[in-house]
């Protein structure tokens, strides 16, 4: 009969470990325990996984060769010292729960600050089958918060596929990585078979991508292919994350969606991306690897463990530490909602549910749902002034210029030129000499446009050119300015005062540089 | 409290009873509010009509008194709460309280959390 001490050495070869002290006796609960899981690993789970849970991913045979006295004792199952050990300790993982996730297929979509560490952990857990889908390469202004990339991998040019390959490769070599270099298109019908095809193959789906878009389409598609997903988003110093189309009980299906919680597309206007608004690594890292949490508590308990809908919200900074994660309740499946909704609620409305056929027949535009920005179109042709054409006329000297540069040269020399970036983005951003930076966010407060105005009370301007990063919230500064002057204008005639001149900057040219400094950057 | 104003007699601020709220926005939405995410907001207890203050009441009062940012439409469109925007009342989903008709009560907290799409 072994020592209890060497019998603890393979369930744990740690040293700090308490369980190899010495006077190991105090620790023989252990053993004990572990005996009872190699006889019944199941522990008491249905009978449909009790039937799987010797078939796939993990060994349950003893680490010894029976011995004489195999009558009366058997070793630890080999499985219990395995790489996973540290997890399996866990009373609602143990053996059992690690066949589970030995054997669970997990997709995550979009390989990027939420799916870098999603991938590494559920990669580190040993998921059975880690689908890895992605269309984009490795950028430099990636690796802040996407840690599953590497600088190699911006030098070598590889798609995010290829480098989460690697790094979860590099962390686990026993399990199945399975990448999709693939974009998430369902406009024709090849396009869609092909999606639906991977999405298939799996159990669990992280949405782990940047727009509302994508975002919809996963929903749909997790509907009509009767997957679990959990979806997480993050921004700056915030993050949410919500679990969507789980099991309900009784013969409810599945439920809520995506769209039960937002059936209307936030406005265009209103999504930023990271590349434009900026995000915090920890914080979109926090709610990935929440993600990864998440995925695993629903192969370990079961897909349809009740419970309620939920969204936790994370503020990295808070005014309140209190309010860091709160978590709130959210409304469950909607009755009328068109992809996950009753049919006969539908009917009756009368509006059509969405269907995986439908989605094969190219007939669910996602773009056109959520809108697209335009550029806006606010100023007339006649206040707008081209970034080559102005920077030419004021970095030349007046004997190269043509007549009428020489005129608009005059009357730009001697104009106020409003920077509406924000003071952050000033600083990080190419600059122009002679602005003066008002940020929009002040021009578009109530009486906002005064701070302009009052510039132009000295009377010594001719004209006020507005100029921001990409051409927009100049033409909303100058259009604001334009209207405040015509206001003026008309409660002066009103009054019936001196309708010309006397109030200041009637005369003055208001305009914009088209396209910002993303034009003069390239001009 | 429900100290009731007399139709015939001209109400004052200070005969008005009201009611102290929290608001809070999150997700970005704070902006449109002086980056301001956390408000003691004090209103009266019942609207225009005499009617208990609702959430329905509630959003047009901030947009008028609390918002600095003049871009309305990126909090309200159409008189209704802009789509993305989730609105909870005391940590729940307003759809589960009755949406704009929910009644407001001295020390709710009203949260208005703006969906997040980055990654």
């Amino acid at each position: 009969m072994p020592s209890s001490s060497t019998y603890l050495a393979v369930l744990c070869t740690d040293d700090a470990c308490p369980l190899n002290a010495p006077n190991a006796a105090q620790c023989m609960r252990s053993p004990s325990t572990m005996k009872g899981f190699a006889n019944d690993g199941t522990n008491g789970l249905s009978a449909a996984r009790r039937n799987q849970s010797t078939t796939d991913g993990i060994d349950l045979s003893s680490t010894r060769a029976a011995s004489d006295h195999s009558a009366i004792y058997t070793p630890a199952p080999k499985s219990a010292s395995s790489r996973y050990n540290r997890q399996m300790l866990i009373p609602s993982i143990s053996i059992s729960g690690q066949q589970h996730i030995c054997s669970a297929k997990i997709l995550v979509i979009g390989l990027g600050g939420l799916g870098s560490p999603a991938s590494l952990y559920l990669a580190g857990a040993g998921v059975g089958r880690l689908g890895l889908l992605d269309d984009d390469e490795v950028e430099l202004s990636n690796l802040h918060r996407q840690v599953v990339h590497r600088e190699s991998s911006v030098h070598d040019g590889m798609t995010k596929v290829q480098s989460a390959i690697r790094g979860c490769r590099e962390l686990n070599g026993e399990i199945e990585l399975v990448g999709h270099e693939l974009r998430l298109d369902v406009s024709t019908r090849e396009k869609a078979e092909e999606v639906i095809s991977v999405i298939e193959q799996y159990d669990i789906v992280l949405d782990c991508t940047d727009n509302p878009a994508t975002r919809y389409l996963i929903s749909d598609l997790c509907v009509v292919l009767g997957k679990v997903l959990v979806s997480g988003a993050a921004q700056r110093l915030e993050g949410q994350i919500t679990v969507l189309n789980y099991l309900l009980p009784g013969d409810e299906g599945r439920g809520p969606c995506y769209r039960c919680v937002f059936p209307n597309p936030p406005s265009p206007e209103m999504v930023k991306g990271c590349g434009e608004i900026g995000i915090l690594g920890p914080v979109v890292g926090t709610i990935g690897t929440l993600m990864a949490s998440e995925a695993l508590r629903l192969v370990v308990k079961g897909m349809d463990e009740v419970r309620k809908p939920t969204m936790l919200l994370y503020n990295a900074w808070p005014a309140d530490p209190r309010g860091t994660f709160r978590s709130i309740g959210l409304r469950g499946k909607r009755a009328d909602c068109v992809a996950c909704g009753d049919v006969d609620v539908l009917t009756a409305k009368p509006l059509q549910k969405i269907s995986r056929q439908e989605i094969l027949n190219g007939r669910m535009d996602y773009a056109t749902f959520c809108g697209v920005i335009r550029d806006i179109k606010l100023l007339d042709k006649e206040h707008r002034v081209g970034a080559t054409q102005f920077l030419r006329t004021m970095a030349s000297n007046s004997r190269t210029l043509e007549e009428n540069e020489v005129t608009s040269r005059r009357k730009w020399l001697n104009a106020i030129l409003v920077d509406t970036r924000e003071p952050h983005e000033v600083e990080m951003g190419p600059k122009l000499s002679m602005a003066v930076n008002i940020p929009i966010s002040k021009i578009l407060r109530p009486d906002g446009v005064m701070e302009v105005a009052k510039l132009l009370d000295d009377g010594e301007h001719d004209a006020v050119v507005f100029v921001c990063q990409q051409g927009n919230d100049s033409q909303v500064a100058a259009k604001k300015l334009l209207d405040w002057r015509t206001q003026q204008e008309s409660d002066q005639n009103r009054a019936n005062q001196n309708i010309t001149d006397s109030q200041p900057g009637n005369n003055v040219f208001v305009g914009d540089i088209i396209g910002g400094y993303a034009a003069l950057d390239k001009a | 409290m429900g100290e009731p104003t007399d139709a015939s007699t001209t109400s004052t601020s200070t005969s008005t009873p009201t009611i102290t709220i929290t608001v809070e926005f999150t997700g970005g939405l704070e902006m449109l509010f002086d980056n301001i995410p956390f408000h003691h907001v004090k209103l009266p207890a019942k609207n225009t009509q005499g009617q208990v203050v609702t959430i329905g009441d509630l959003i047009p009062w901030l947009c008028e008194n609390l918002m600095k940012d003049t871009r309305k439409e990126l909090f309200v469109l159409d008189g209704n709460v802009r789509p993305g925007i989730l609105v909870l009342i005391n940590e729940a989903d307003w759809e589960l309280e009755g949406e704009d008709k929910y009644e407001l009560k001295d020390g709710d907290n009203v949260l208005f959390v703006s969906t997040l799409h980055g990654g």
